[in-house]
């Protein structure tokens, strides 16, 4: 059976595609939303998660699932004007903005949605959840970060590996 | 929560950190230190400038430059010169290169480059022309540097009469002819620049009463 050729379905209205999440979850979301994922775009130009099938996502929990569509939903508008090139100034402050906020989340659910964005191959939202890791390391000292990421209390060994590397570049922490 | 994510995710995510913040983070544990040295992330060239010493001139007393440094745990530079075949004072400087001038009699101007960093691969400039010598380098760019050679206008040294067929000329020409030695062909040669402005006047007004 042919694929629709148009995201859009008949009467105007938005074709839209159902996700259930590994604990049964289903959500109802627009198709050009979806899609923001390469690795669920594929199915839905297959005409796949229409009507009562849904598009099971075995990796993905609901929580993480519903803040992942958050995302997209959001930038779904500029991503189908092909990242929004004529964007006025107003809506890309706008979207910095739900970024910067959208971010703003426990360690806990950044790495749900690092390991979303990564396994849906959600591309604006990877650089997004990996920028904000970078941030999070920005400026701290190894000790710093091994705290802030949570890592556990350094072996001795460990230790004195970690005072070795910084004898030979850790003059760039100032 | 990092040590969990697959080694591609964290690789994507380092590739994002700035060079200050990768070399902190190849001290952080040794799978990140793997990934930065296997992925070739940290470029130590973009890491901020550390001033291991500095080279002072005391012109009034024609002595060799004198190099002072502070107690540092960063690389060791030594001002120590004197592999080098005569007393030598700093002239100009480029990104952690050095350009000597030597006293020597004969010939009467020996110049070199040398990385006080390494002491090793110093370049003899060979014969010079009479001039002011300038250093460019960027290790960013390239391993090679150029040394140029802004020749001092004979015009305005001489007071005799100008050739009445360059008393109109602009000064200086353009394009301006400027003798430039490569480090890459390890010789001088002839290179125009061209004025990016008005000239500074014609030969005849620029000359000294």
């Amino acid at each position: 059976m042919a694929a629709p050729e148009s995201g859009d379905g008949n009467n105007g209205a938005a074709r839209m595609v159902t996700l259930i999440s590994s604990d049964n979850t289903r959500f109802e979301v627009e198709a050009a939303a979806a899609s923001l994922s390469q690795t669920l775009q594929l199915t839905i130009l297959d005409g796949g998660g229409g009507g009562g099938d849904g598009i099971p996502l075995p990796n993905v929990d609901s929580a993480t699932l519903s803040k992942v569509l958050e995302y997209c939903i959001k930038h779904a508008p500029a991503a189908a004007n092909g990242g929004a090139p004529n964007a006025t100034a107003v809506d890309r402050a706008e979207l910095e903005r739900f970024d910067n906020e959208f971010v703003n989340i426990d360690q806990s659910v950044l790495y749900s949605l690092i390991m979303a964005a990564h396994n849906l191959e959600i591309e604006g939202l990877q650089s997004l959840v990996a920028k904000k890791v970078a941030d999070m390391i920005k400026g701290k000292s190894p000790m710093e970060i091994r705290r802030t990421l949570g890592f556990p209390d350094p072996t001795p060994e460990e230790q004195a590996e970690m005072n070795a590397h910084m004898l030979e570049y850790g003059w760039a922490y100032e | 929560m990092t040590d969990l994510l697959p080694r591609d995710v964290l690789t994507d995510i380092l590739r994002r950190v700035a060079p200050c913040g990768l070399a902190i983070s190849r001290c952080v544990c040794k799978p990140w230190c793997n990934i930065i040295d296997t992925h070739r992330l940290l470029h130590v060239d973009l890491l901020p400038h550390l001033i291991g010493g500095i080279f002072i001139n005391f012109h009034d007393l024609c002595l060799s430059s004198e190099f002072f440094s502070r107690p540092s745990t960063g690389p060791i530079v030594s001002g120590n010169f004197n592999y080098l075949p005569h007393a030598s004072v700093v002239r100009d400087h480029c990104n952690g290169l050095l350009l000597l001038h030597c006293y020597a009699y004969e010939p009467a101007t020996l110049y070199y480059v040398v990385n006080p960093t390494t002491q090793e691969d110093d370049v003899d400039l060979g014969m010079v022309d009479v001039g002011n010598l300038y250093l460019a380098f960027d290790p960013t760019l390239s391993s090679h540097f150029e040394v140029l050679l802004i020749p001092k206008a004979s015009a305005s040294r001489h007071r005799t009469e100008l050739d009445p067929r360059v008393k109109g000329m602009e000064w200086p020409s353009s394009p301006y002819m400027l003798h430039v030695f490569s480090s890459r062909a390890k010789q001088w040669k002839e290179r125009p620049f061209v004025r990016g402005d008005e000239a500074a006047g014609t030969l005849t007004n620029l000359r000294p009463g």
